[in-house]
């Protein structure tokens, strides 16, 4: 099962979407709608953890950021997500946004992707 | 092509100083690289916004802080102080850093320790304390009696802090006494306007009646005609105040450069066909021009009800009757006394003279407005006014008005 769509390529495998982000450089919070809409249309009602593989992103708004980490918008349906850290660009942003937009689901950011699956499992 | 490294921190540096501005407008770039360079920019990016978004809600609290009228104190969760408003600071006479992040304590004499431990007890069981009466102690001596209401601040049902609203039983006090006044000053306008209506009215009612029922000569007719026309002037004369009153008290302060000298003799001049005005010497004694910058209208109107006083109330059994004006420039406004020898005021008479619709006597031709009309303006135009006056003697009125040319 795949959905794609101007941002990424979300995947269904093993009761977890994985989503790779095309190289976007900044997210605002007209593109956060449209990333959400998209997903929630695509996976319906059901809940599934999240993996976020590398993405490219150099900046998010902070009004994309609010509606992102929210657990009635960006997070809706989400079980636990997990992050790859790719850069130290990668690992700014997600220490500020853990920060300052704690989601209230498992969260966790990762080096490698076989760890990260491993523990979005325990959320299946 | 990828920036060098020195430019990539200058302009990272150049942002930094602009938020030490307040200026939260500018991005730090972020390459291609993904670097550490890159990572710092986008950090402090996101840390710029989330400064702005607190900056903005910080100066649009403050700015409701500033309007509330009562004394506001907001504490966290330990009863720590984290932000007061302008009017605690006025009160208690104390900067805001003063009280940020000192104990509730310190609002109070150190006797009250009890009671503050109460207070924090009830407010956390209770949700919100209303009017509980006590006092802050002020820095240097004394109390200030205050009316307490202190709720809980709650953040996902933990509570966070508490907001506490203290009124200023003293000037809840004036105010109400204000208000006090303000009625009886209603009532007795109610009271005066339906008798000086209604006194004249009736008498024309009458003479109407009279006319009408009794077969009158030519000569009888123009006798009842000119009584009427006595009782029309009184009430034109009752009118014309009230509606001064209510011009005075709803219109804004127009403020223009005039020159009182000239205004004064303009006003000297209207009384020339004035009942009497040929037994009453009026002077003025004023340099020329004497400019001034206030409410020409407002000024025009207490000078005008003063000569009027000056010249009905003349004393008759003077050799000479005067009224003199005099006008200068002095302590940034002008100085006007105006003084005459008629009939003057007892002190019982003169206590009340101001106040709306009194006459000294129930033979007084005036409608009770015009002291009045002069202390409203002098009030209004920011002045001062203080009176003397002896029977059979004469008044003095001397009154202060500031010049308004910053106004």
């Amino acid at each position: 099962m795949e959905s794609v769509n101007q941002y990424y390529t979300a995947t269904l495998t093993d009761s977890v979407i994985q989503v790779q982000y095309r190289q976007i450089s900044h997210i605002s919070i007209r593109d956060a709608r449209t990333i959400v809409v998209d997903r929630i249309r695509y996976f319906q009602d059901r809940q599934f953890p999240v993996l976020i593989k590398r993405a490219k992103i150099k900046s998010i708004d902070k009004t994309a950021r609010d509606f992102l980490f929210d657990t009635q918008f960006g997070l809706k349906n989400i079980k636990a997500i997990a992050f790859i850290e790719f850069s130290a660009v990668d690992q700014i942003l997600l220490k500020f946004i853990f920060h300052q937009h704690t989601p209230r689901i498992p969260h966790r950011t990762f080096r490698n992707e076989n760890d990260a699956l491993a523990w979005l499992y325990l959320y299946r | 092509m990828s920036v060098p490294r020195d430019q990539r921190i200058d302009a990272i540096n150049h942002v930094l100083l602009e938020i030490a501005e307040g200026n939260f407008q500018h991005l730090a770039p972020v390459s291609d690289n993904f670097d550490e360079i890159d990572a710092i920019a986008s950090g402090i990016n996101m840390l710029s916004e989330e400064l702005r978004d607190t900056v903005i809600s910080r100066n649009y609290l403050n700015s409701v802080l500033r309007g509330i009228v009562d004394m506001l104190i907001i504490f966290d969760k330990n009863f720590k102080m984290k932000q007061v408003n302008h009017k605690v600071c006025e009160l208690l006479e104390q900067s805001e850093s003063y009280f940020v992040n000192q104990p509730i304590n310190i609002l109070f004499d150190g006797r009250k320790a009890r009671f503050i431990k109460e207070l924090k007890e009830n407010v956390r069981n209770n949700e919100h304390l209303y009017n509980i009466e006590t006092s802050f102690k002020m820095p240097r001596s004394g109390k200030l009696p205050v009316a307490l209401s202190l709720s809980t601040l709650r953040i996902n049902r933990a509570i966070n802090g508490y907001v506490l609203i203290a009124k200023y039983l003293k000037q809840i006090l004036l105010t109400s006494y204000a208000l006090l006044q303000r009625n009886e000053e209603l009532k007795s306008l109610i009271y005066r306007v339906s008798h000086d209506l209604k006194g004249p009215l009736a008498s024309m009612l009458g003479l109407f009646q009279v006319i009408e029922q009794t077969e009158i000569d030519h000569q009888d007719l123009q006798y009842y005609v000119s009584l009427i026309k006595q009782s029309a002037d009184k009430l034109n004369t009752t009118l014309t105040g009230l509606l001064e009153i209510g011009i005075t008290d709803r219109t804004k302060i127009d403020v223009q450069k005039f020159d009182i000298a000239q205004v004064i003799s303009d006003i000297i001049d209207s009384f020339a066909n004035y009942p009497n005005r040929d037994q009453v010497k009026v002077t003025l004694e004023a340099d020329s021009p004497v400019m001034f910058t206030s409410s020409e209208k407002l000024f025009r109107s207490i000078l005008q009800n003063l000569v009027e006083n000056g010249i009905k109330y003349y004393n008759p059994r003077n050799d000479t009757s005067f009224l003199r004006i005099s006008a200068k420039n002095a302590r940034g406004g002008i100085d006007l006394v105006v003084k005459d020898n008629g009939e003057g005021m007892d002190k019982t008479v003169l206590d009340r003279a101001f106040d709306m619709f009194f006459r000294g006597n129930q033979s007084s031709a005036g409608s009770g407005l015009g002291l009045f009309i002069v202390k409203t303006n002098v009030e209004k135009l920011g002045g001062d006014l203080k009176v003397k006056s002896k029977p059979k003697e004469g008044t003095e009125v001397r009154i202060y008005l500031p010049s308004l040319d910053k106004f």
